[in-house]
Order: structure tokens, then sequence, then C-alpha cells
């Protein structure tokens, strides 16, 4: 095997170590600097969330469980922060059994470190099995006639935060925090149908179905994964804090230049064997 | 009338009501069971269609059918006011079908620990790990007792924060691994459309990190050059190129999909599991 | 945002009333017996090659419904799934289905169950092999690598609804050498499964598989039905683009500003 085969056939092992390298190094060292560039649609979902009237409750359903935790956290604790600061109420919804133990924990400790309480500026309502659509079509009409207890039991008619709360006219905006492509049933179900505002928090992976409904205006934001997170972290005035999501951010940044560097790195011996003198005499590459 | 009786059944129950309730519902559920298998295979047949087209047909009329066509004053429809109830009796229906989940994984396991054929351990741990984070959770949130309470709520938290979430998030991340042998192996430029959808790819990858902004930070931020800068290239590339392929495939899902829908809606779908023996 | 309203719109109606009536109707003239055209599919076409290796070889194939529920999605998957264990049953090969939904685990079993009973073959199917993991998704996916890997299966197929685990499931498939074939309308996941598959079938052509496998009147009939409905979407799209070029073009066009104004009152913008 020539060198330029060997370019093309580096082993999966020595790929997986060097990624790992790269991806620990940022976030073991944790800079502070926050990403200089705010993406338009993190500055809507700013804008959005900051334009809540005071008397409206924000919706945050989170779809996300352990797995995702790496991205769909960041956003969750830098929206429930935004809200807390702002004084805006808001209930999160937990579609996944593990994310509603996590998702608790979140708002629990920020809201501790901010001096708000439990009960008056938010309400956790546990985990719901589902299914989304008829949920969500429901709770339009009749938001208590749907959730009827927090995650303690506590009936909601009894809580500060919710005891208002009857319908969509009482719903502020809605942001769904997910690593599924469960945002449609929001705009088909709710937002669209009630004309409320839908921020939108998906995975990295997942963002680029959302353009369409940015476009159309059926979204008013998007936190675009971790980056997403980082960037809303300095717009909410957190740019000098070392946050795992400034962290994250570069270690994707190496992440990315690390792959662009494979590919290169195969193509070019890709390129060069096909030009070598053992290529032209016929020996074929597999 | 029918409203206040079914917010009065679904109301929240606690201590002894709660189990008056569950026995009363399992019971219920299994009396249906019963009557559907000892129904005629061509009677069953007829009524899950029947069921299936009276569910559809509430949703359909909910949505299509506007407050104005209702002979009622004033104007509204019906339908809409009973989304509640609808949404919280799919909510139960819902909860029931995660114990046919269980239910399969403990005959699984069940099986395979009594056979003790190939791999029986692991199906042990089945078992016992389920046991396990049972027990600590229902330990954790119902007994009174100050020192079983904290015994529970520790194992509990080792079970949850350091096996279940490290061991998911653990799998989340493997994707950073294959991600990079898959793009090192596939990204071959062999032919030009191969060489756009690399170069795309690439502007793509810089433009949603901090570091390509970095790169051509030395363009202006506005003006013509300003175009060129690879967080506005890569913009352009998700909200144009990428838009239009995204809407395009989206229509076909969406004509699919209700296509799908209205077949079995209207018991139309035939030469798969519809056709069967039911 | 714009005034939206809980109820369908005129245009709703008017669109959504001609989907129904080309998909129904074509539906009807293909149960009369009318030919029908389907182009070829080559991912769905591979199947056969799928369940032909896996013979060959002795080893099981994979089928994975992803995280499909019982809906749409996962009702197609089930109607691919039928075909693939008819072709396997006939020549004795196992199909291993690992489900992440428990109700979608129930239809799989029966479904399993009817196509070895067709086949006539009732006793080659084991319950065992269709079998429930785990409703959480990385768990799920964890257990049907574990399966990749221990049954050294010769074949995957995916086709259902994925997110993240699409890529760890085909690179595992991979590294086992298995022939693999996916099928999402989850277009996300599309790239990933393009990069590690050797076919993948993309967008629309996940609802046009049964019809494409069964060739059953019906499917194909609705399948064309489809396609007209799209031609509606399409001469809407280019209708509307036509118009508002045209009204931006001569903004002094009276009937052309009714027009565009009349277009925009029944499909607006958000």
């Amino acid at each position: 095997m020539n060198v330029f085969e060997k370019l093309q056939t580096i082993d999966r092992r020595i790929l997986y170590l060097l990624i790992a390298v790269v991806i620990a190094v940022p976030l073991l060292q944790r800079p502070s600097r926050h990403p200089r560039i705010v993406f338009s649609e993190v500055q809507n979902a700013y804008q959005t969330l900051r334009k809540v009237p005071k008397d409206k409750i924000v919706i945050v359903s989170c779809v996300w469980g352990p797995g995702t935790r790496a991205e769909n956290e960041p956003q969750t604790r830098a929206i429930v922060r935004h809200l807390l600061r702002e004084g805006t109420r808001f209930v999160i919804l937990s579609w996944d059994q593990l994310g509603s133990q996590l998702t608790y924990e979140d708002a629990s400790e920020i809201s501790k470190e901010l001096g708000k309480r439990y009960g008056t500026d938010w309400v956790h309502l546990g985990y719901n099995p589902g299914p989304m659509y008829a949920i969500i079509r429901g709770l339009g009409k009749s938001f208590q006639g749907v959730f009827k207890v927090d995650r303690f039991g506590k009936k909601l008619k009894y809580i500060p935060a919710t005891r208002d709360v009857r319908d969509y006219r009482d719903i502020g905006a809605v942001v769904e925090i997910t690593p599924s492509g469960t945002v449609s049933s929001w705009i088909a179900y709710f937002n669209q149908p009630f004309n409320i505002p839908l921020v939108f928090c998906p995975t990295a992976v997942m963002s680029a179905e959302a353009y369409p409904y940015l476009d159309s205006g059926q979204l008013d934001g998007m936190l675009n994964g971790v980056i997403g997170a980082a960037q809303y972290e300095t717009l909410i005035g957190m740019e000098n804090e070392r946050t795992y999501a400034a962290a994250a951010s570069w270690a994707l940044s190496c992440a990315h230049i690390f792959i662009l560097l494979l590919i290169v790195l195969g193509n070019l011996g890709y390129a060069l064997s096909k030009r070598s003198p053992q290529r032209r005499g016929g020996k074929s590459i597999v | 009338m029918m409203g206040s009786v079914w917010n009065w059944i679904a109301a929240p129950r606690y201590g002894w009501q709660f189990a008056v309730f569950l026995c009363g519902a399992l019971s219920l559920g299994c009396l249906a069971l019963i009557m559907l298998t000892s129904t005629p295979p061509r009677y069953r047949k007829t009524i899950v269609a029947a069921v299936t087209f009276l569910a559809g047909l509430y949703y359909a009329f909910e949505f299509l059918i506007p407050p104005a066509f209702w002979p009622l004053e004033p104007p509204r429809n019906p339908l809409s006011e009973v989304q509640p109830l609808v949404a919280t009796l799919t909510q139960i229906i819902w909860s029931f079908a995660l114990l046919l989940g269980v239910w399969n994984l403990f005959v699984i396991h069940g099986r395979a620990v009594v056979k003790r054929g190939r791999g029986w351990c692991n199906s042990a741990a089945f078992f016992i790990s389920f046991l396990a984070i049972l027990g600590a959770g229902l330990l954790k949130d119902y007994t009174q007792g100050s020192t079983i309470r904290k015994a529970s709520e520790s194992v509990f938290t080792i079970l949850f924060s350091g096996f279940l979430t490290s061991l998911d998030a653990t799998m989340f991340s493997l994707i950073a691994f294959y991600i990079v042998s898959a793009a090192y192996r596939a990204f071959r430029v062999k032919s030009l459309e191969a060489g756009l959808m690399m170069a795309a790819a690439a502007i793509i990858m810089l433009a949603l990190v901090p570091v390509g902004a970095e790169i051509t930070n030395w363009l202006p931020q506005s003006g013509i050059l300003s175009a060129l800068r690879v967080e506005r290239v890569g913009y352009w590339l998700l909200t144009s190129p990428n838009m239009a392929a995204q809407r395009a495939i989206a229509f076909g899902i969406a004509v699919g999909s209700l296509a799908m829908g209205l077949r079995i809606w209207l018991s139309l779908e035939r030469g798969n599991f519809f056709d069967r023996q039911l | 945002m714009s005034q939206a309203s809980q109820y369908a719109s005129p245009a709703v109606w008017i669109v959504e009333s001609l989907l129904v009536f080309f998909i129904l109707w074509k539906i009807l003239s293909a149960r009369r017996g009318r030919e029908l055209f389907i182009r070829r599919i080559p991912g769905l076409s591979a199947l056969d090659e799928a369940v032909g290796r896996a013979t060959e070889m002795g080893k099981p194939i994979l089928f994975a419904p992803g995280l499909s529920g019982l809906d749409i999605v996962g009702l197609q998957s089930m109607a691919i799934l039928s075909h693939v264990v008819r072709k396997a049953a006939r020549y004795g090969t196992r199909v291993i289905v690992p489900l992440a939904d428990p109700v979608l685990y129930t239809v799989a079993e029966e479904v399993a169950k009817d196509a070895y009973n067709a086949e006539g073959v009732p006793e080659r199917f084991d319950p065992e092999d269709v079998r429930f993991l785990s409703d959480r998704q990385f768990a799920w996916a964890s257990g049907v690598v574990g399966i990749l890997h221990r049954e050294k299966v010769a074949s995957a197929l995916y086709f259902g609804y994925y997110f993240a685990e699409s890529l760890i499931l085909a690179e595992n498939g991979q590294m086992v050498g298995a022939i693999q074939v996916a099928g999402t309308p989850a277009t996300t996941q599309i790239p990933f499964f393009l990069a590690s598959c050797d076919y993948t079938i993309i967008g629309d052509e996940y609802y046009a598989a049964s019809a494409y496998l069964s060739r059953e009147p019906t499917l194909l009939g609705s399948l064309v039905g489809q396609d007209l409905g799209k031609l509606v979407i399409i001469g809407i799209i280019v209708l509307g683009a036509i118009a508002f070029t045209a009204q931006a073009v001569c903004p002094a066009v009276g009937w052309l500003c009714d027009f565009t104004a009349t277009i925009a009152k029944y499909f607006p913008r958000s």
C-alpha cells in the first residue's frame, strides 16, 4: 500500500482518538469567549421572548432527555435564565421521563441563583406521555382542562403562577426545545391556529428543516444547537462567563476544522493515486 | 352536563380513591378487550373500521367546519369545546400503551432467564436494574422515615445520574466518532456534483461555528464584499438552495401522509396487515 | 404574525378537496382495472437483493422501524416489513425486528406472523425475533447495535422515523459488512444514511414503497393521485410567483393588484 492509499484508509481507531482529543481540549480549558456573531434567528428569538406581556405565561416545552443534554440543556438554561430575569412567568412541560427531572433541576438551580420562587415565577408540569397533537390542540381551549396538577400533584388553580391561565389568550409564547421533529405539531395545532409566537430550539442537526418555517414566519426565532445557546447567552449579558455553551462552541469549531482536514487528506490521496504511474498501469483501487 | 361528568371522572385522585379508579379502569379495559376478542372476526373488522373512521371524523370535522356553519347561537363549533376532554382521554390511552412495552420486556427476558440460554445473564441484569430503579424511585417518593428516604434518594441518584443519564449521553456522543469516519470515507470528489456537495458542506460547517466568522473577519461587515463572509455564504446556502429542497420534500411528504391517512381512515389500505383476520 | 384561524380557511378547503378528489379518483379507477405506470425506485428494488444476500450467507436480516410509533410513518414501515418478511420466509431466512414503540411492537408481531402464515410456513415464525427493546432513543439504538454485532446480520434495513441514532446504526451496519437500505421521511437524517448505506430512499419515495412493492391497485392509484396532488401544489406556487412578480414589475395594473390581494388573503404569510 503506497502513501496515497494510506491517506485514504487511515484506521478508524486513530480517527476516533484524534477527534476525542480535539473535542476534549476546549471543553477542559473552558475559554470564556463567546461567538462573535449572533445569528438573526437567535436575535429574533431573544426579541420575541422579551416582548411577551408580563400578564401572560410562556410555555417551555422540553422534549429532550439525557441523550441530547449536551445541546438542549444549554438552550433550556439560557431561556429559563432570560425569562426569570425578565420577570416573565413560565411553565415547563416535559415529554421525556428523564428530561422531566433534568429540566426541573436546571430551572430550580437558576431560580435559586436569581432569588426567584417556584410557584410564583415558574411551575414545572412534570412528565407527559403524549400524544403531543391531542394535548397541544386541547390546551389552547382549556389549559387547566388538560394540565390539572404540577409535578408535585398540586392543583394548578391553587398555584399563583398558573391560577389565572385559562386558555390560549393567557399564553404569550411557546419555546420548543427538542432533538426531534416535534415543532410541526406546535405550528399546526397551536401557534398557527391561535396566532401565538413560537421559538424553536433544536439540536444542530435538526435545524436545517426549520428554515422554511422561519421564512414563512411560522417560527419567530431559533437557537441552533449549542452554538445558538452560546449566542443567546451573549444577548442576555453572559458573554464574559466561562459557560459550557461557550466552550462547546469552540470545541465544535475545532472538530469541524479537523473533519475538513480529514476530508481534504482523503481526497488528496484519492486524486494523487489516480495520477500515480501504478494507477495508469491499470492497477485498480478499491 | 356531559362535560361536568367527564371532569368528575378525569379529576386527579389520591389514596384509596386512586386505587378504586385504577382498578375500575383496568376492569373496564379488560371487559372491553374480552368483548372485542369474543366478537366474530368479520364483525370485529367492521367495529375496528368504524372506530377508526369515527375517531378520524372528529378531528376532520373539528378543523374543517368553522363555527358559522353550526346551527348554534352564539356561533361556535361544539366539537372544539370537547377538545380538552379528548386530550385527557388520549393521554390516558397512551399511558396504558407504556405497559405493553414493559410486558413484552418481561416476557422475553423472563423466558430467557427460565431457559438459561445464551446470554441469560443479560436478561437477569434487566430484571435487577428494572427493580432497583423502580424500588428506589418509589421509596424516595413515598416513604416517611428519613433514613430509608435518604438511602433510597442516594441509590436513585447513583442509578439515575450515574448510570442512566451518562449511558444515554454516551450513546449520543458516539455520533461525533461516527460522523468523522463516515465523512472521511464518503466524501470523495469523484464528479462535479460530489465536488459541489463537498464545497457546500465545507462552507456550512465553517459558517455554523465561531471559527468560521473569524476566518473571514477581515472582510467588511457591509457592502458588496461582505457577501463573501463565510457566515453570509453559509446563511445563503441554508436559506436558498437548502430551503427550496426542504420545501419540495416537505410538500411530497405532506401529500404522501394525506394519502396514507385517507387510506387508513376509509379502510382502503389492503395488501398488508389491514387485510388479516382481526 | 397576522391573524390566523383555528379553523380551515376557504383556501384549505379548496386545496384539500382537490388533493382528496385526485387521490380517491385514482384509487377508484385503479380498482376498476386501469393499468398504472410506476417508475423504478432503485432503493426498493434493492430489498430483494438484500434478502437474497442474507439467504446466500445464511445470516439474518435486521429490519429496524426507527422511533416510529403507530402513525402514518410507522404503518408504512409495517407495510414494507410485511413484504420483506414474506420474501425472507420463502427462503427460510430470519428477520429480526427491534422496536422502540410498544404499540407498534404489537402490530409488527402480527405483521410478521401473518407474513409467515401467508407463505405457508407459520412454524418458522419465532416471536423473539420481533422484540421491544426500549422506548428511549439511545437505549434502543445501543440495543440495535448489539444485535448487529452479535447476530452478524447480512442485511440491515432501516425504514421509519429516525433522528440522531441513524448514523450510529448505519456506521455499525457498515462495520459488520451488511448491505444496508434506508428510507425515512426525516429529511435531516438523509445525508447520514447516504454516507453509510448502499441505497437510500428519499422523501416521499418512502410513501411509494408499499405501492411499489405490492403493486396493489388501491396503493398504485393512491400514488398516482398523490402525484396529481403535487401538480396542484406546483400550479399554485407557479401562479403565485408569476402574479407577484408581474405585480412588482407593473404595480399600476388594477386587476393584477386585485388578483395578488386575493391570493394574499387566502394564502397569508404568518
